[in-house]
């Protein structure tokens, strides 16, 4: 093969491996014994200890979103309640769960590659599987799972907060009252928005999760390896973030 | 509770999950305005025309939010809208009651609307289909739509013809109008023409007539205090002439009440004017003293003699 399709060749080479780490992931995930334990604690780690940090942002979300729409709808012919049908859509649908995946891709992407980086470079992973273990049962398998099945729970907890801490603004800002607000935010409110809101934290979560787990397992190159891989981890998580929020808007909605 | 320590992460993410799921279900219901402990109960209507109804639009009752919307989809069957809806459990409807649709689809505010039956009526079964109806709303305004527009073309079509006959008559040279104008022109430019000629001469006439005012003024200031005086001395004898008409006004109606008295032959006065038997009785008495007196004149030994007193002196 020249060496001069190199270049174009890799960005297929890669697809590949990732969906090769997926497919073997997927099929592992009938040895439950083998990660179950690591499962619980990587949902601790991914969704429990993120919970503060995600509840924060969010609650700034809700209340920027809040004044900003209000600073913005100064005309009498627009009725106050407006700004309750901008922010409680606009959270439910968007912010809420595009801000956990941004800080999710962070906090939890760049860990879960710093880990496996590690692992591979000192050459954990091998050792695992030279005493016979799946390593991708054990180490990928439920890390992926775990950031599925918590980013969801992170999402309604940064709808509850960033809406709750919107009515807050509103009230203490003197834009709108409780009831104005509730009345907007119902007037618009469609059963479906929350099940995409959940169907698209499902998928962000799986994006951060395997992408992660793709960059540390195959790290290579030492410490700036795992350096190199972090950062890419964290990167092309929020940048599949959007694009994935894209195609779940236009196929879903 | 070494069991509790073992299994701490589950129970921490068995909590997490649970509080979550239940998160999302009553913050779904309490944003779609159906009660959180509630049941709420499901209905039907078919509709001629679902106008822009979509899946979570709200339904009212007098007004109120009662429900929502959860189902909308075309019925090939029927050829209409059929839309399934949830309604608090605490709301009945009375059998007779109609759905309809309300809001404007433009600005993404349909709503249904529910106009109850009678309230004698038993209420509906759970899952009953009410019918739908177009009065009323978006449809009975698209209806007058085309009557409306062609009342507006007609005055337009008006409203041209009357501007078409204004510009041939200011066009034509001979018509009344333009001939109007012209001389209503002339006369403004004439008036201003005098006016600028006569300027100084009507400048120099205010002047003398603001002299003869300020002149006035100052005459008439010394003697303001005495026609005061007699404007109030005259202002206090029309109130005394006042009083006296009122007392002659009272003086006739007493006059006026005694006259009718004395023409309706009642009292003394009455009776010696309008009663012929008493006058002849006081004539008649009249003559008997008149007698008497002569017959006293001529002999008053006869009555003096039997008096008592006479005998005294």
């Amino acid at each position: 093969m020249p060496k001069s399709l190199t270049p174009f060749l890799q960005p297929f080479r890669t697809l590949g491996q990732y969906t090769l780490l997926l497919a073997h992931a997927f099929s592992a995930l009938g040895e439950f014994k083998t990660y179950r334990k690591n499962l619980f604690d990587q949902m601790v780690r991914i969704g429990i200890d993120s919970i503060p940090i995600v509840a924060m942002a969010s609650a700034f979300s809700g209340a920027v979103m809040t004044v900003q729409t209000a600073y913005q709808l100064v005309s009498p012919f627009i009725p106050k309640t407006v700004i309750g049908a901008v922010v409680a859509p606009s959270m439910i649908l968007e912010l809420a769960v595009v801000v956990t995946g941004f800080i999710l891709a962070g906090r939890v992407g760049a860990r879960i590659a710093a880990e496996l980086g590690t692992m591979r470079v000192t050459e954990q992973i091998d050792a695992l599987e030279a005493m016979g273990l799946n390593s991708v049962s054990y180490l990928v398998v439920p890390r992926v799972l775990a950031g599925m099945i918590m980013v969801p729970v992170l999402y309604v907890v940064a709808c509850f907060i960033g809406i709750a801490s919107g009515i807050l603004v509103a009230n203490l800002g003197g834009f709108l009252s409780t009831g104005e607000f509730l009345q907007g935010a119902r007037q618009f409110f469609k059963p479906f928005d929350p099940i995409f809101g959940v169907i698209k934290a499902f998928v962000f979560g799986f994006v951060i999760t395997s992408i992660s787990c793709y960059k540390g397992y195959f790290t290579q190159g030492g410490a700036e390896g795992v350096g190199r891989s972090t950062t890419q981890a964290a990167v092309l998580s929020c940048v599949y973030i959007l694009v994935a929020d894209l195609v779940l808007a236009v196929l879903l909605l | 509770m070494n069991a509790l320590m073992t299994y701490r992460n589950e129970l921490k993410v068995g909590v997490a999950l649970v509080v979550a799921a239940l998160i999302l279900f009553f913050g779904t219901r309490f944003l779609l305005n159906l009660p959180l402990f509630e049941r709420t109960i499901t209905y039907e209507t078919l509709l001629p025309d679902a106008g822009g109804l979509v899946d979570g639009s709200l339904v009212r009752l007098k007004g109120v939010v009662v429900g929502r919307v959860t189902e909308v989809h075309y019925d090939p069957q029927s050829g209409m809208a059929r839309v399934r809806f949830q309604i608090h459990g605490g709301v009945p409807l009375p059998e007779g009651s109609y759905t309809r649709i309300a809001g404007l689809a433009m600005f993404g505010n349909v709503e249904m609307e529910i106009v109850p039956g009678p309230a004698g009526n038993p209420p509906l079964k759970p899952g009953s289909r009410l019918p739908g109806h177009l009065d009323g709303g978006l449809a009975a305004v698209a209806e007058e739509v085309p009557a409306v527009l062609q009342r507006l073309n007609t005055l337009l079509e008006r409203f041209d013809m009357a501007a078409e006959a204004a510009a041939t008559q200011l066009s034509t040279p001979g018509s009344d109008l333009r001939l109007t104008l012209q001389a209503l022109r002339q006369s403004t430019q004439t008036l201003a023409t005098l006016l600028q000629r006569e300027q100084q001469h009507i400048t120099r006439t205010l002047e003398n007539l603001a002299i003869t005012s300020d002149q006035l003024r100052e005459a008439a200031s010394p003697t303001a205090d005495s026609l005061q005086a007699a404007a109030a001395q005259l202002r206090h004898l029309l109130r005394r002439l006042e009083a006296s008409t009122a007392s002659l006004e009272q003086a006739t109606a007493s006059l006026d009440r005694i006259l009718t008295h004395i023409a309706s032959g009642q009292g003394t006065l009455g009776r010696l004017i309008y009663d012929e038997t008493l006058y002849l009785k006081l004539d008649t008495t009249l003559t008997g003293l008149n007698r008497i007196l002569r017959d006293f004149e001529a002999n008053p030994g006869r009555y003096l003699r039997e008096l008592r007193l006479i005998d005294v002196f």
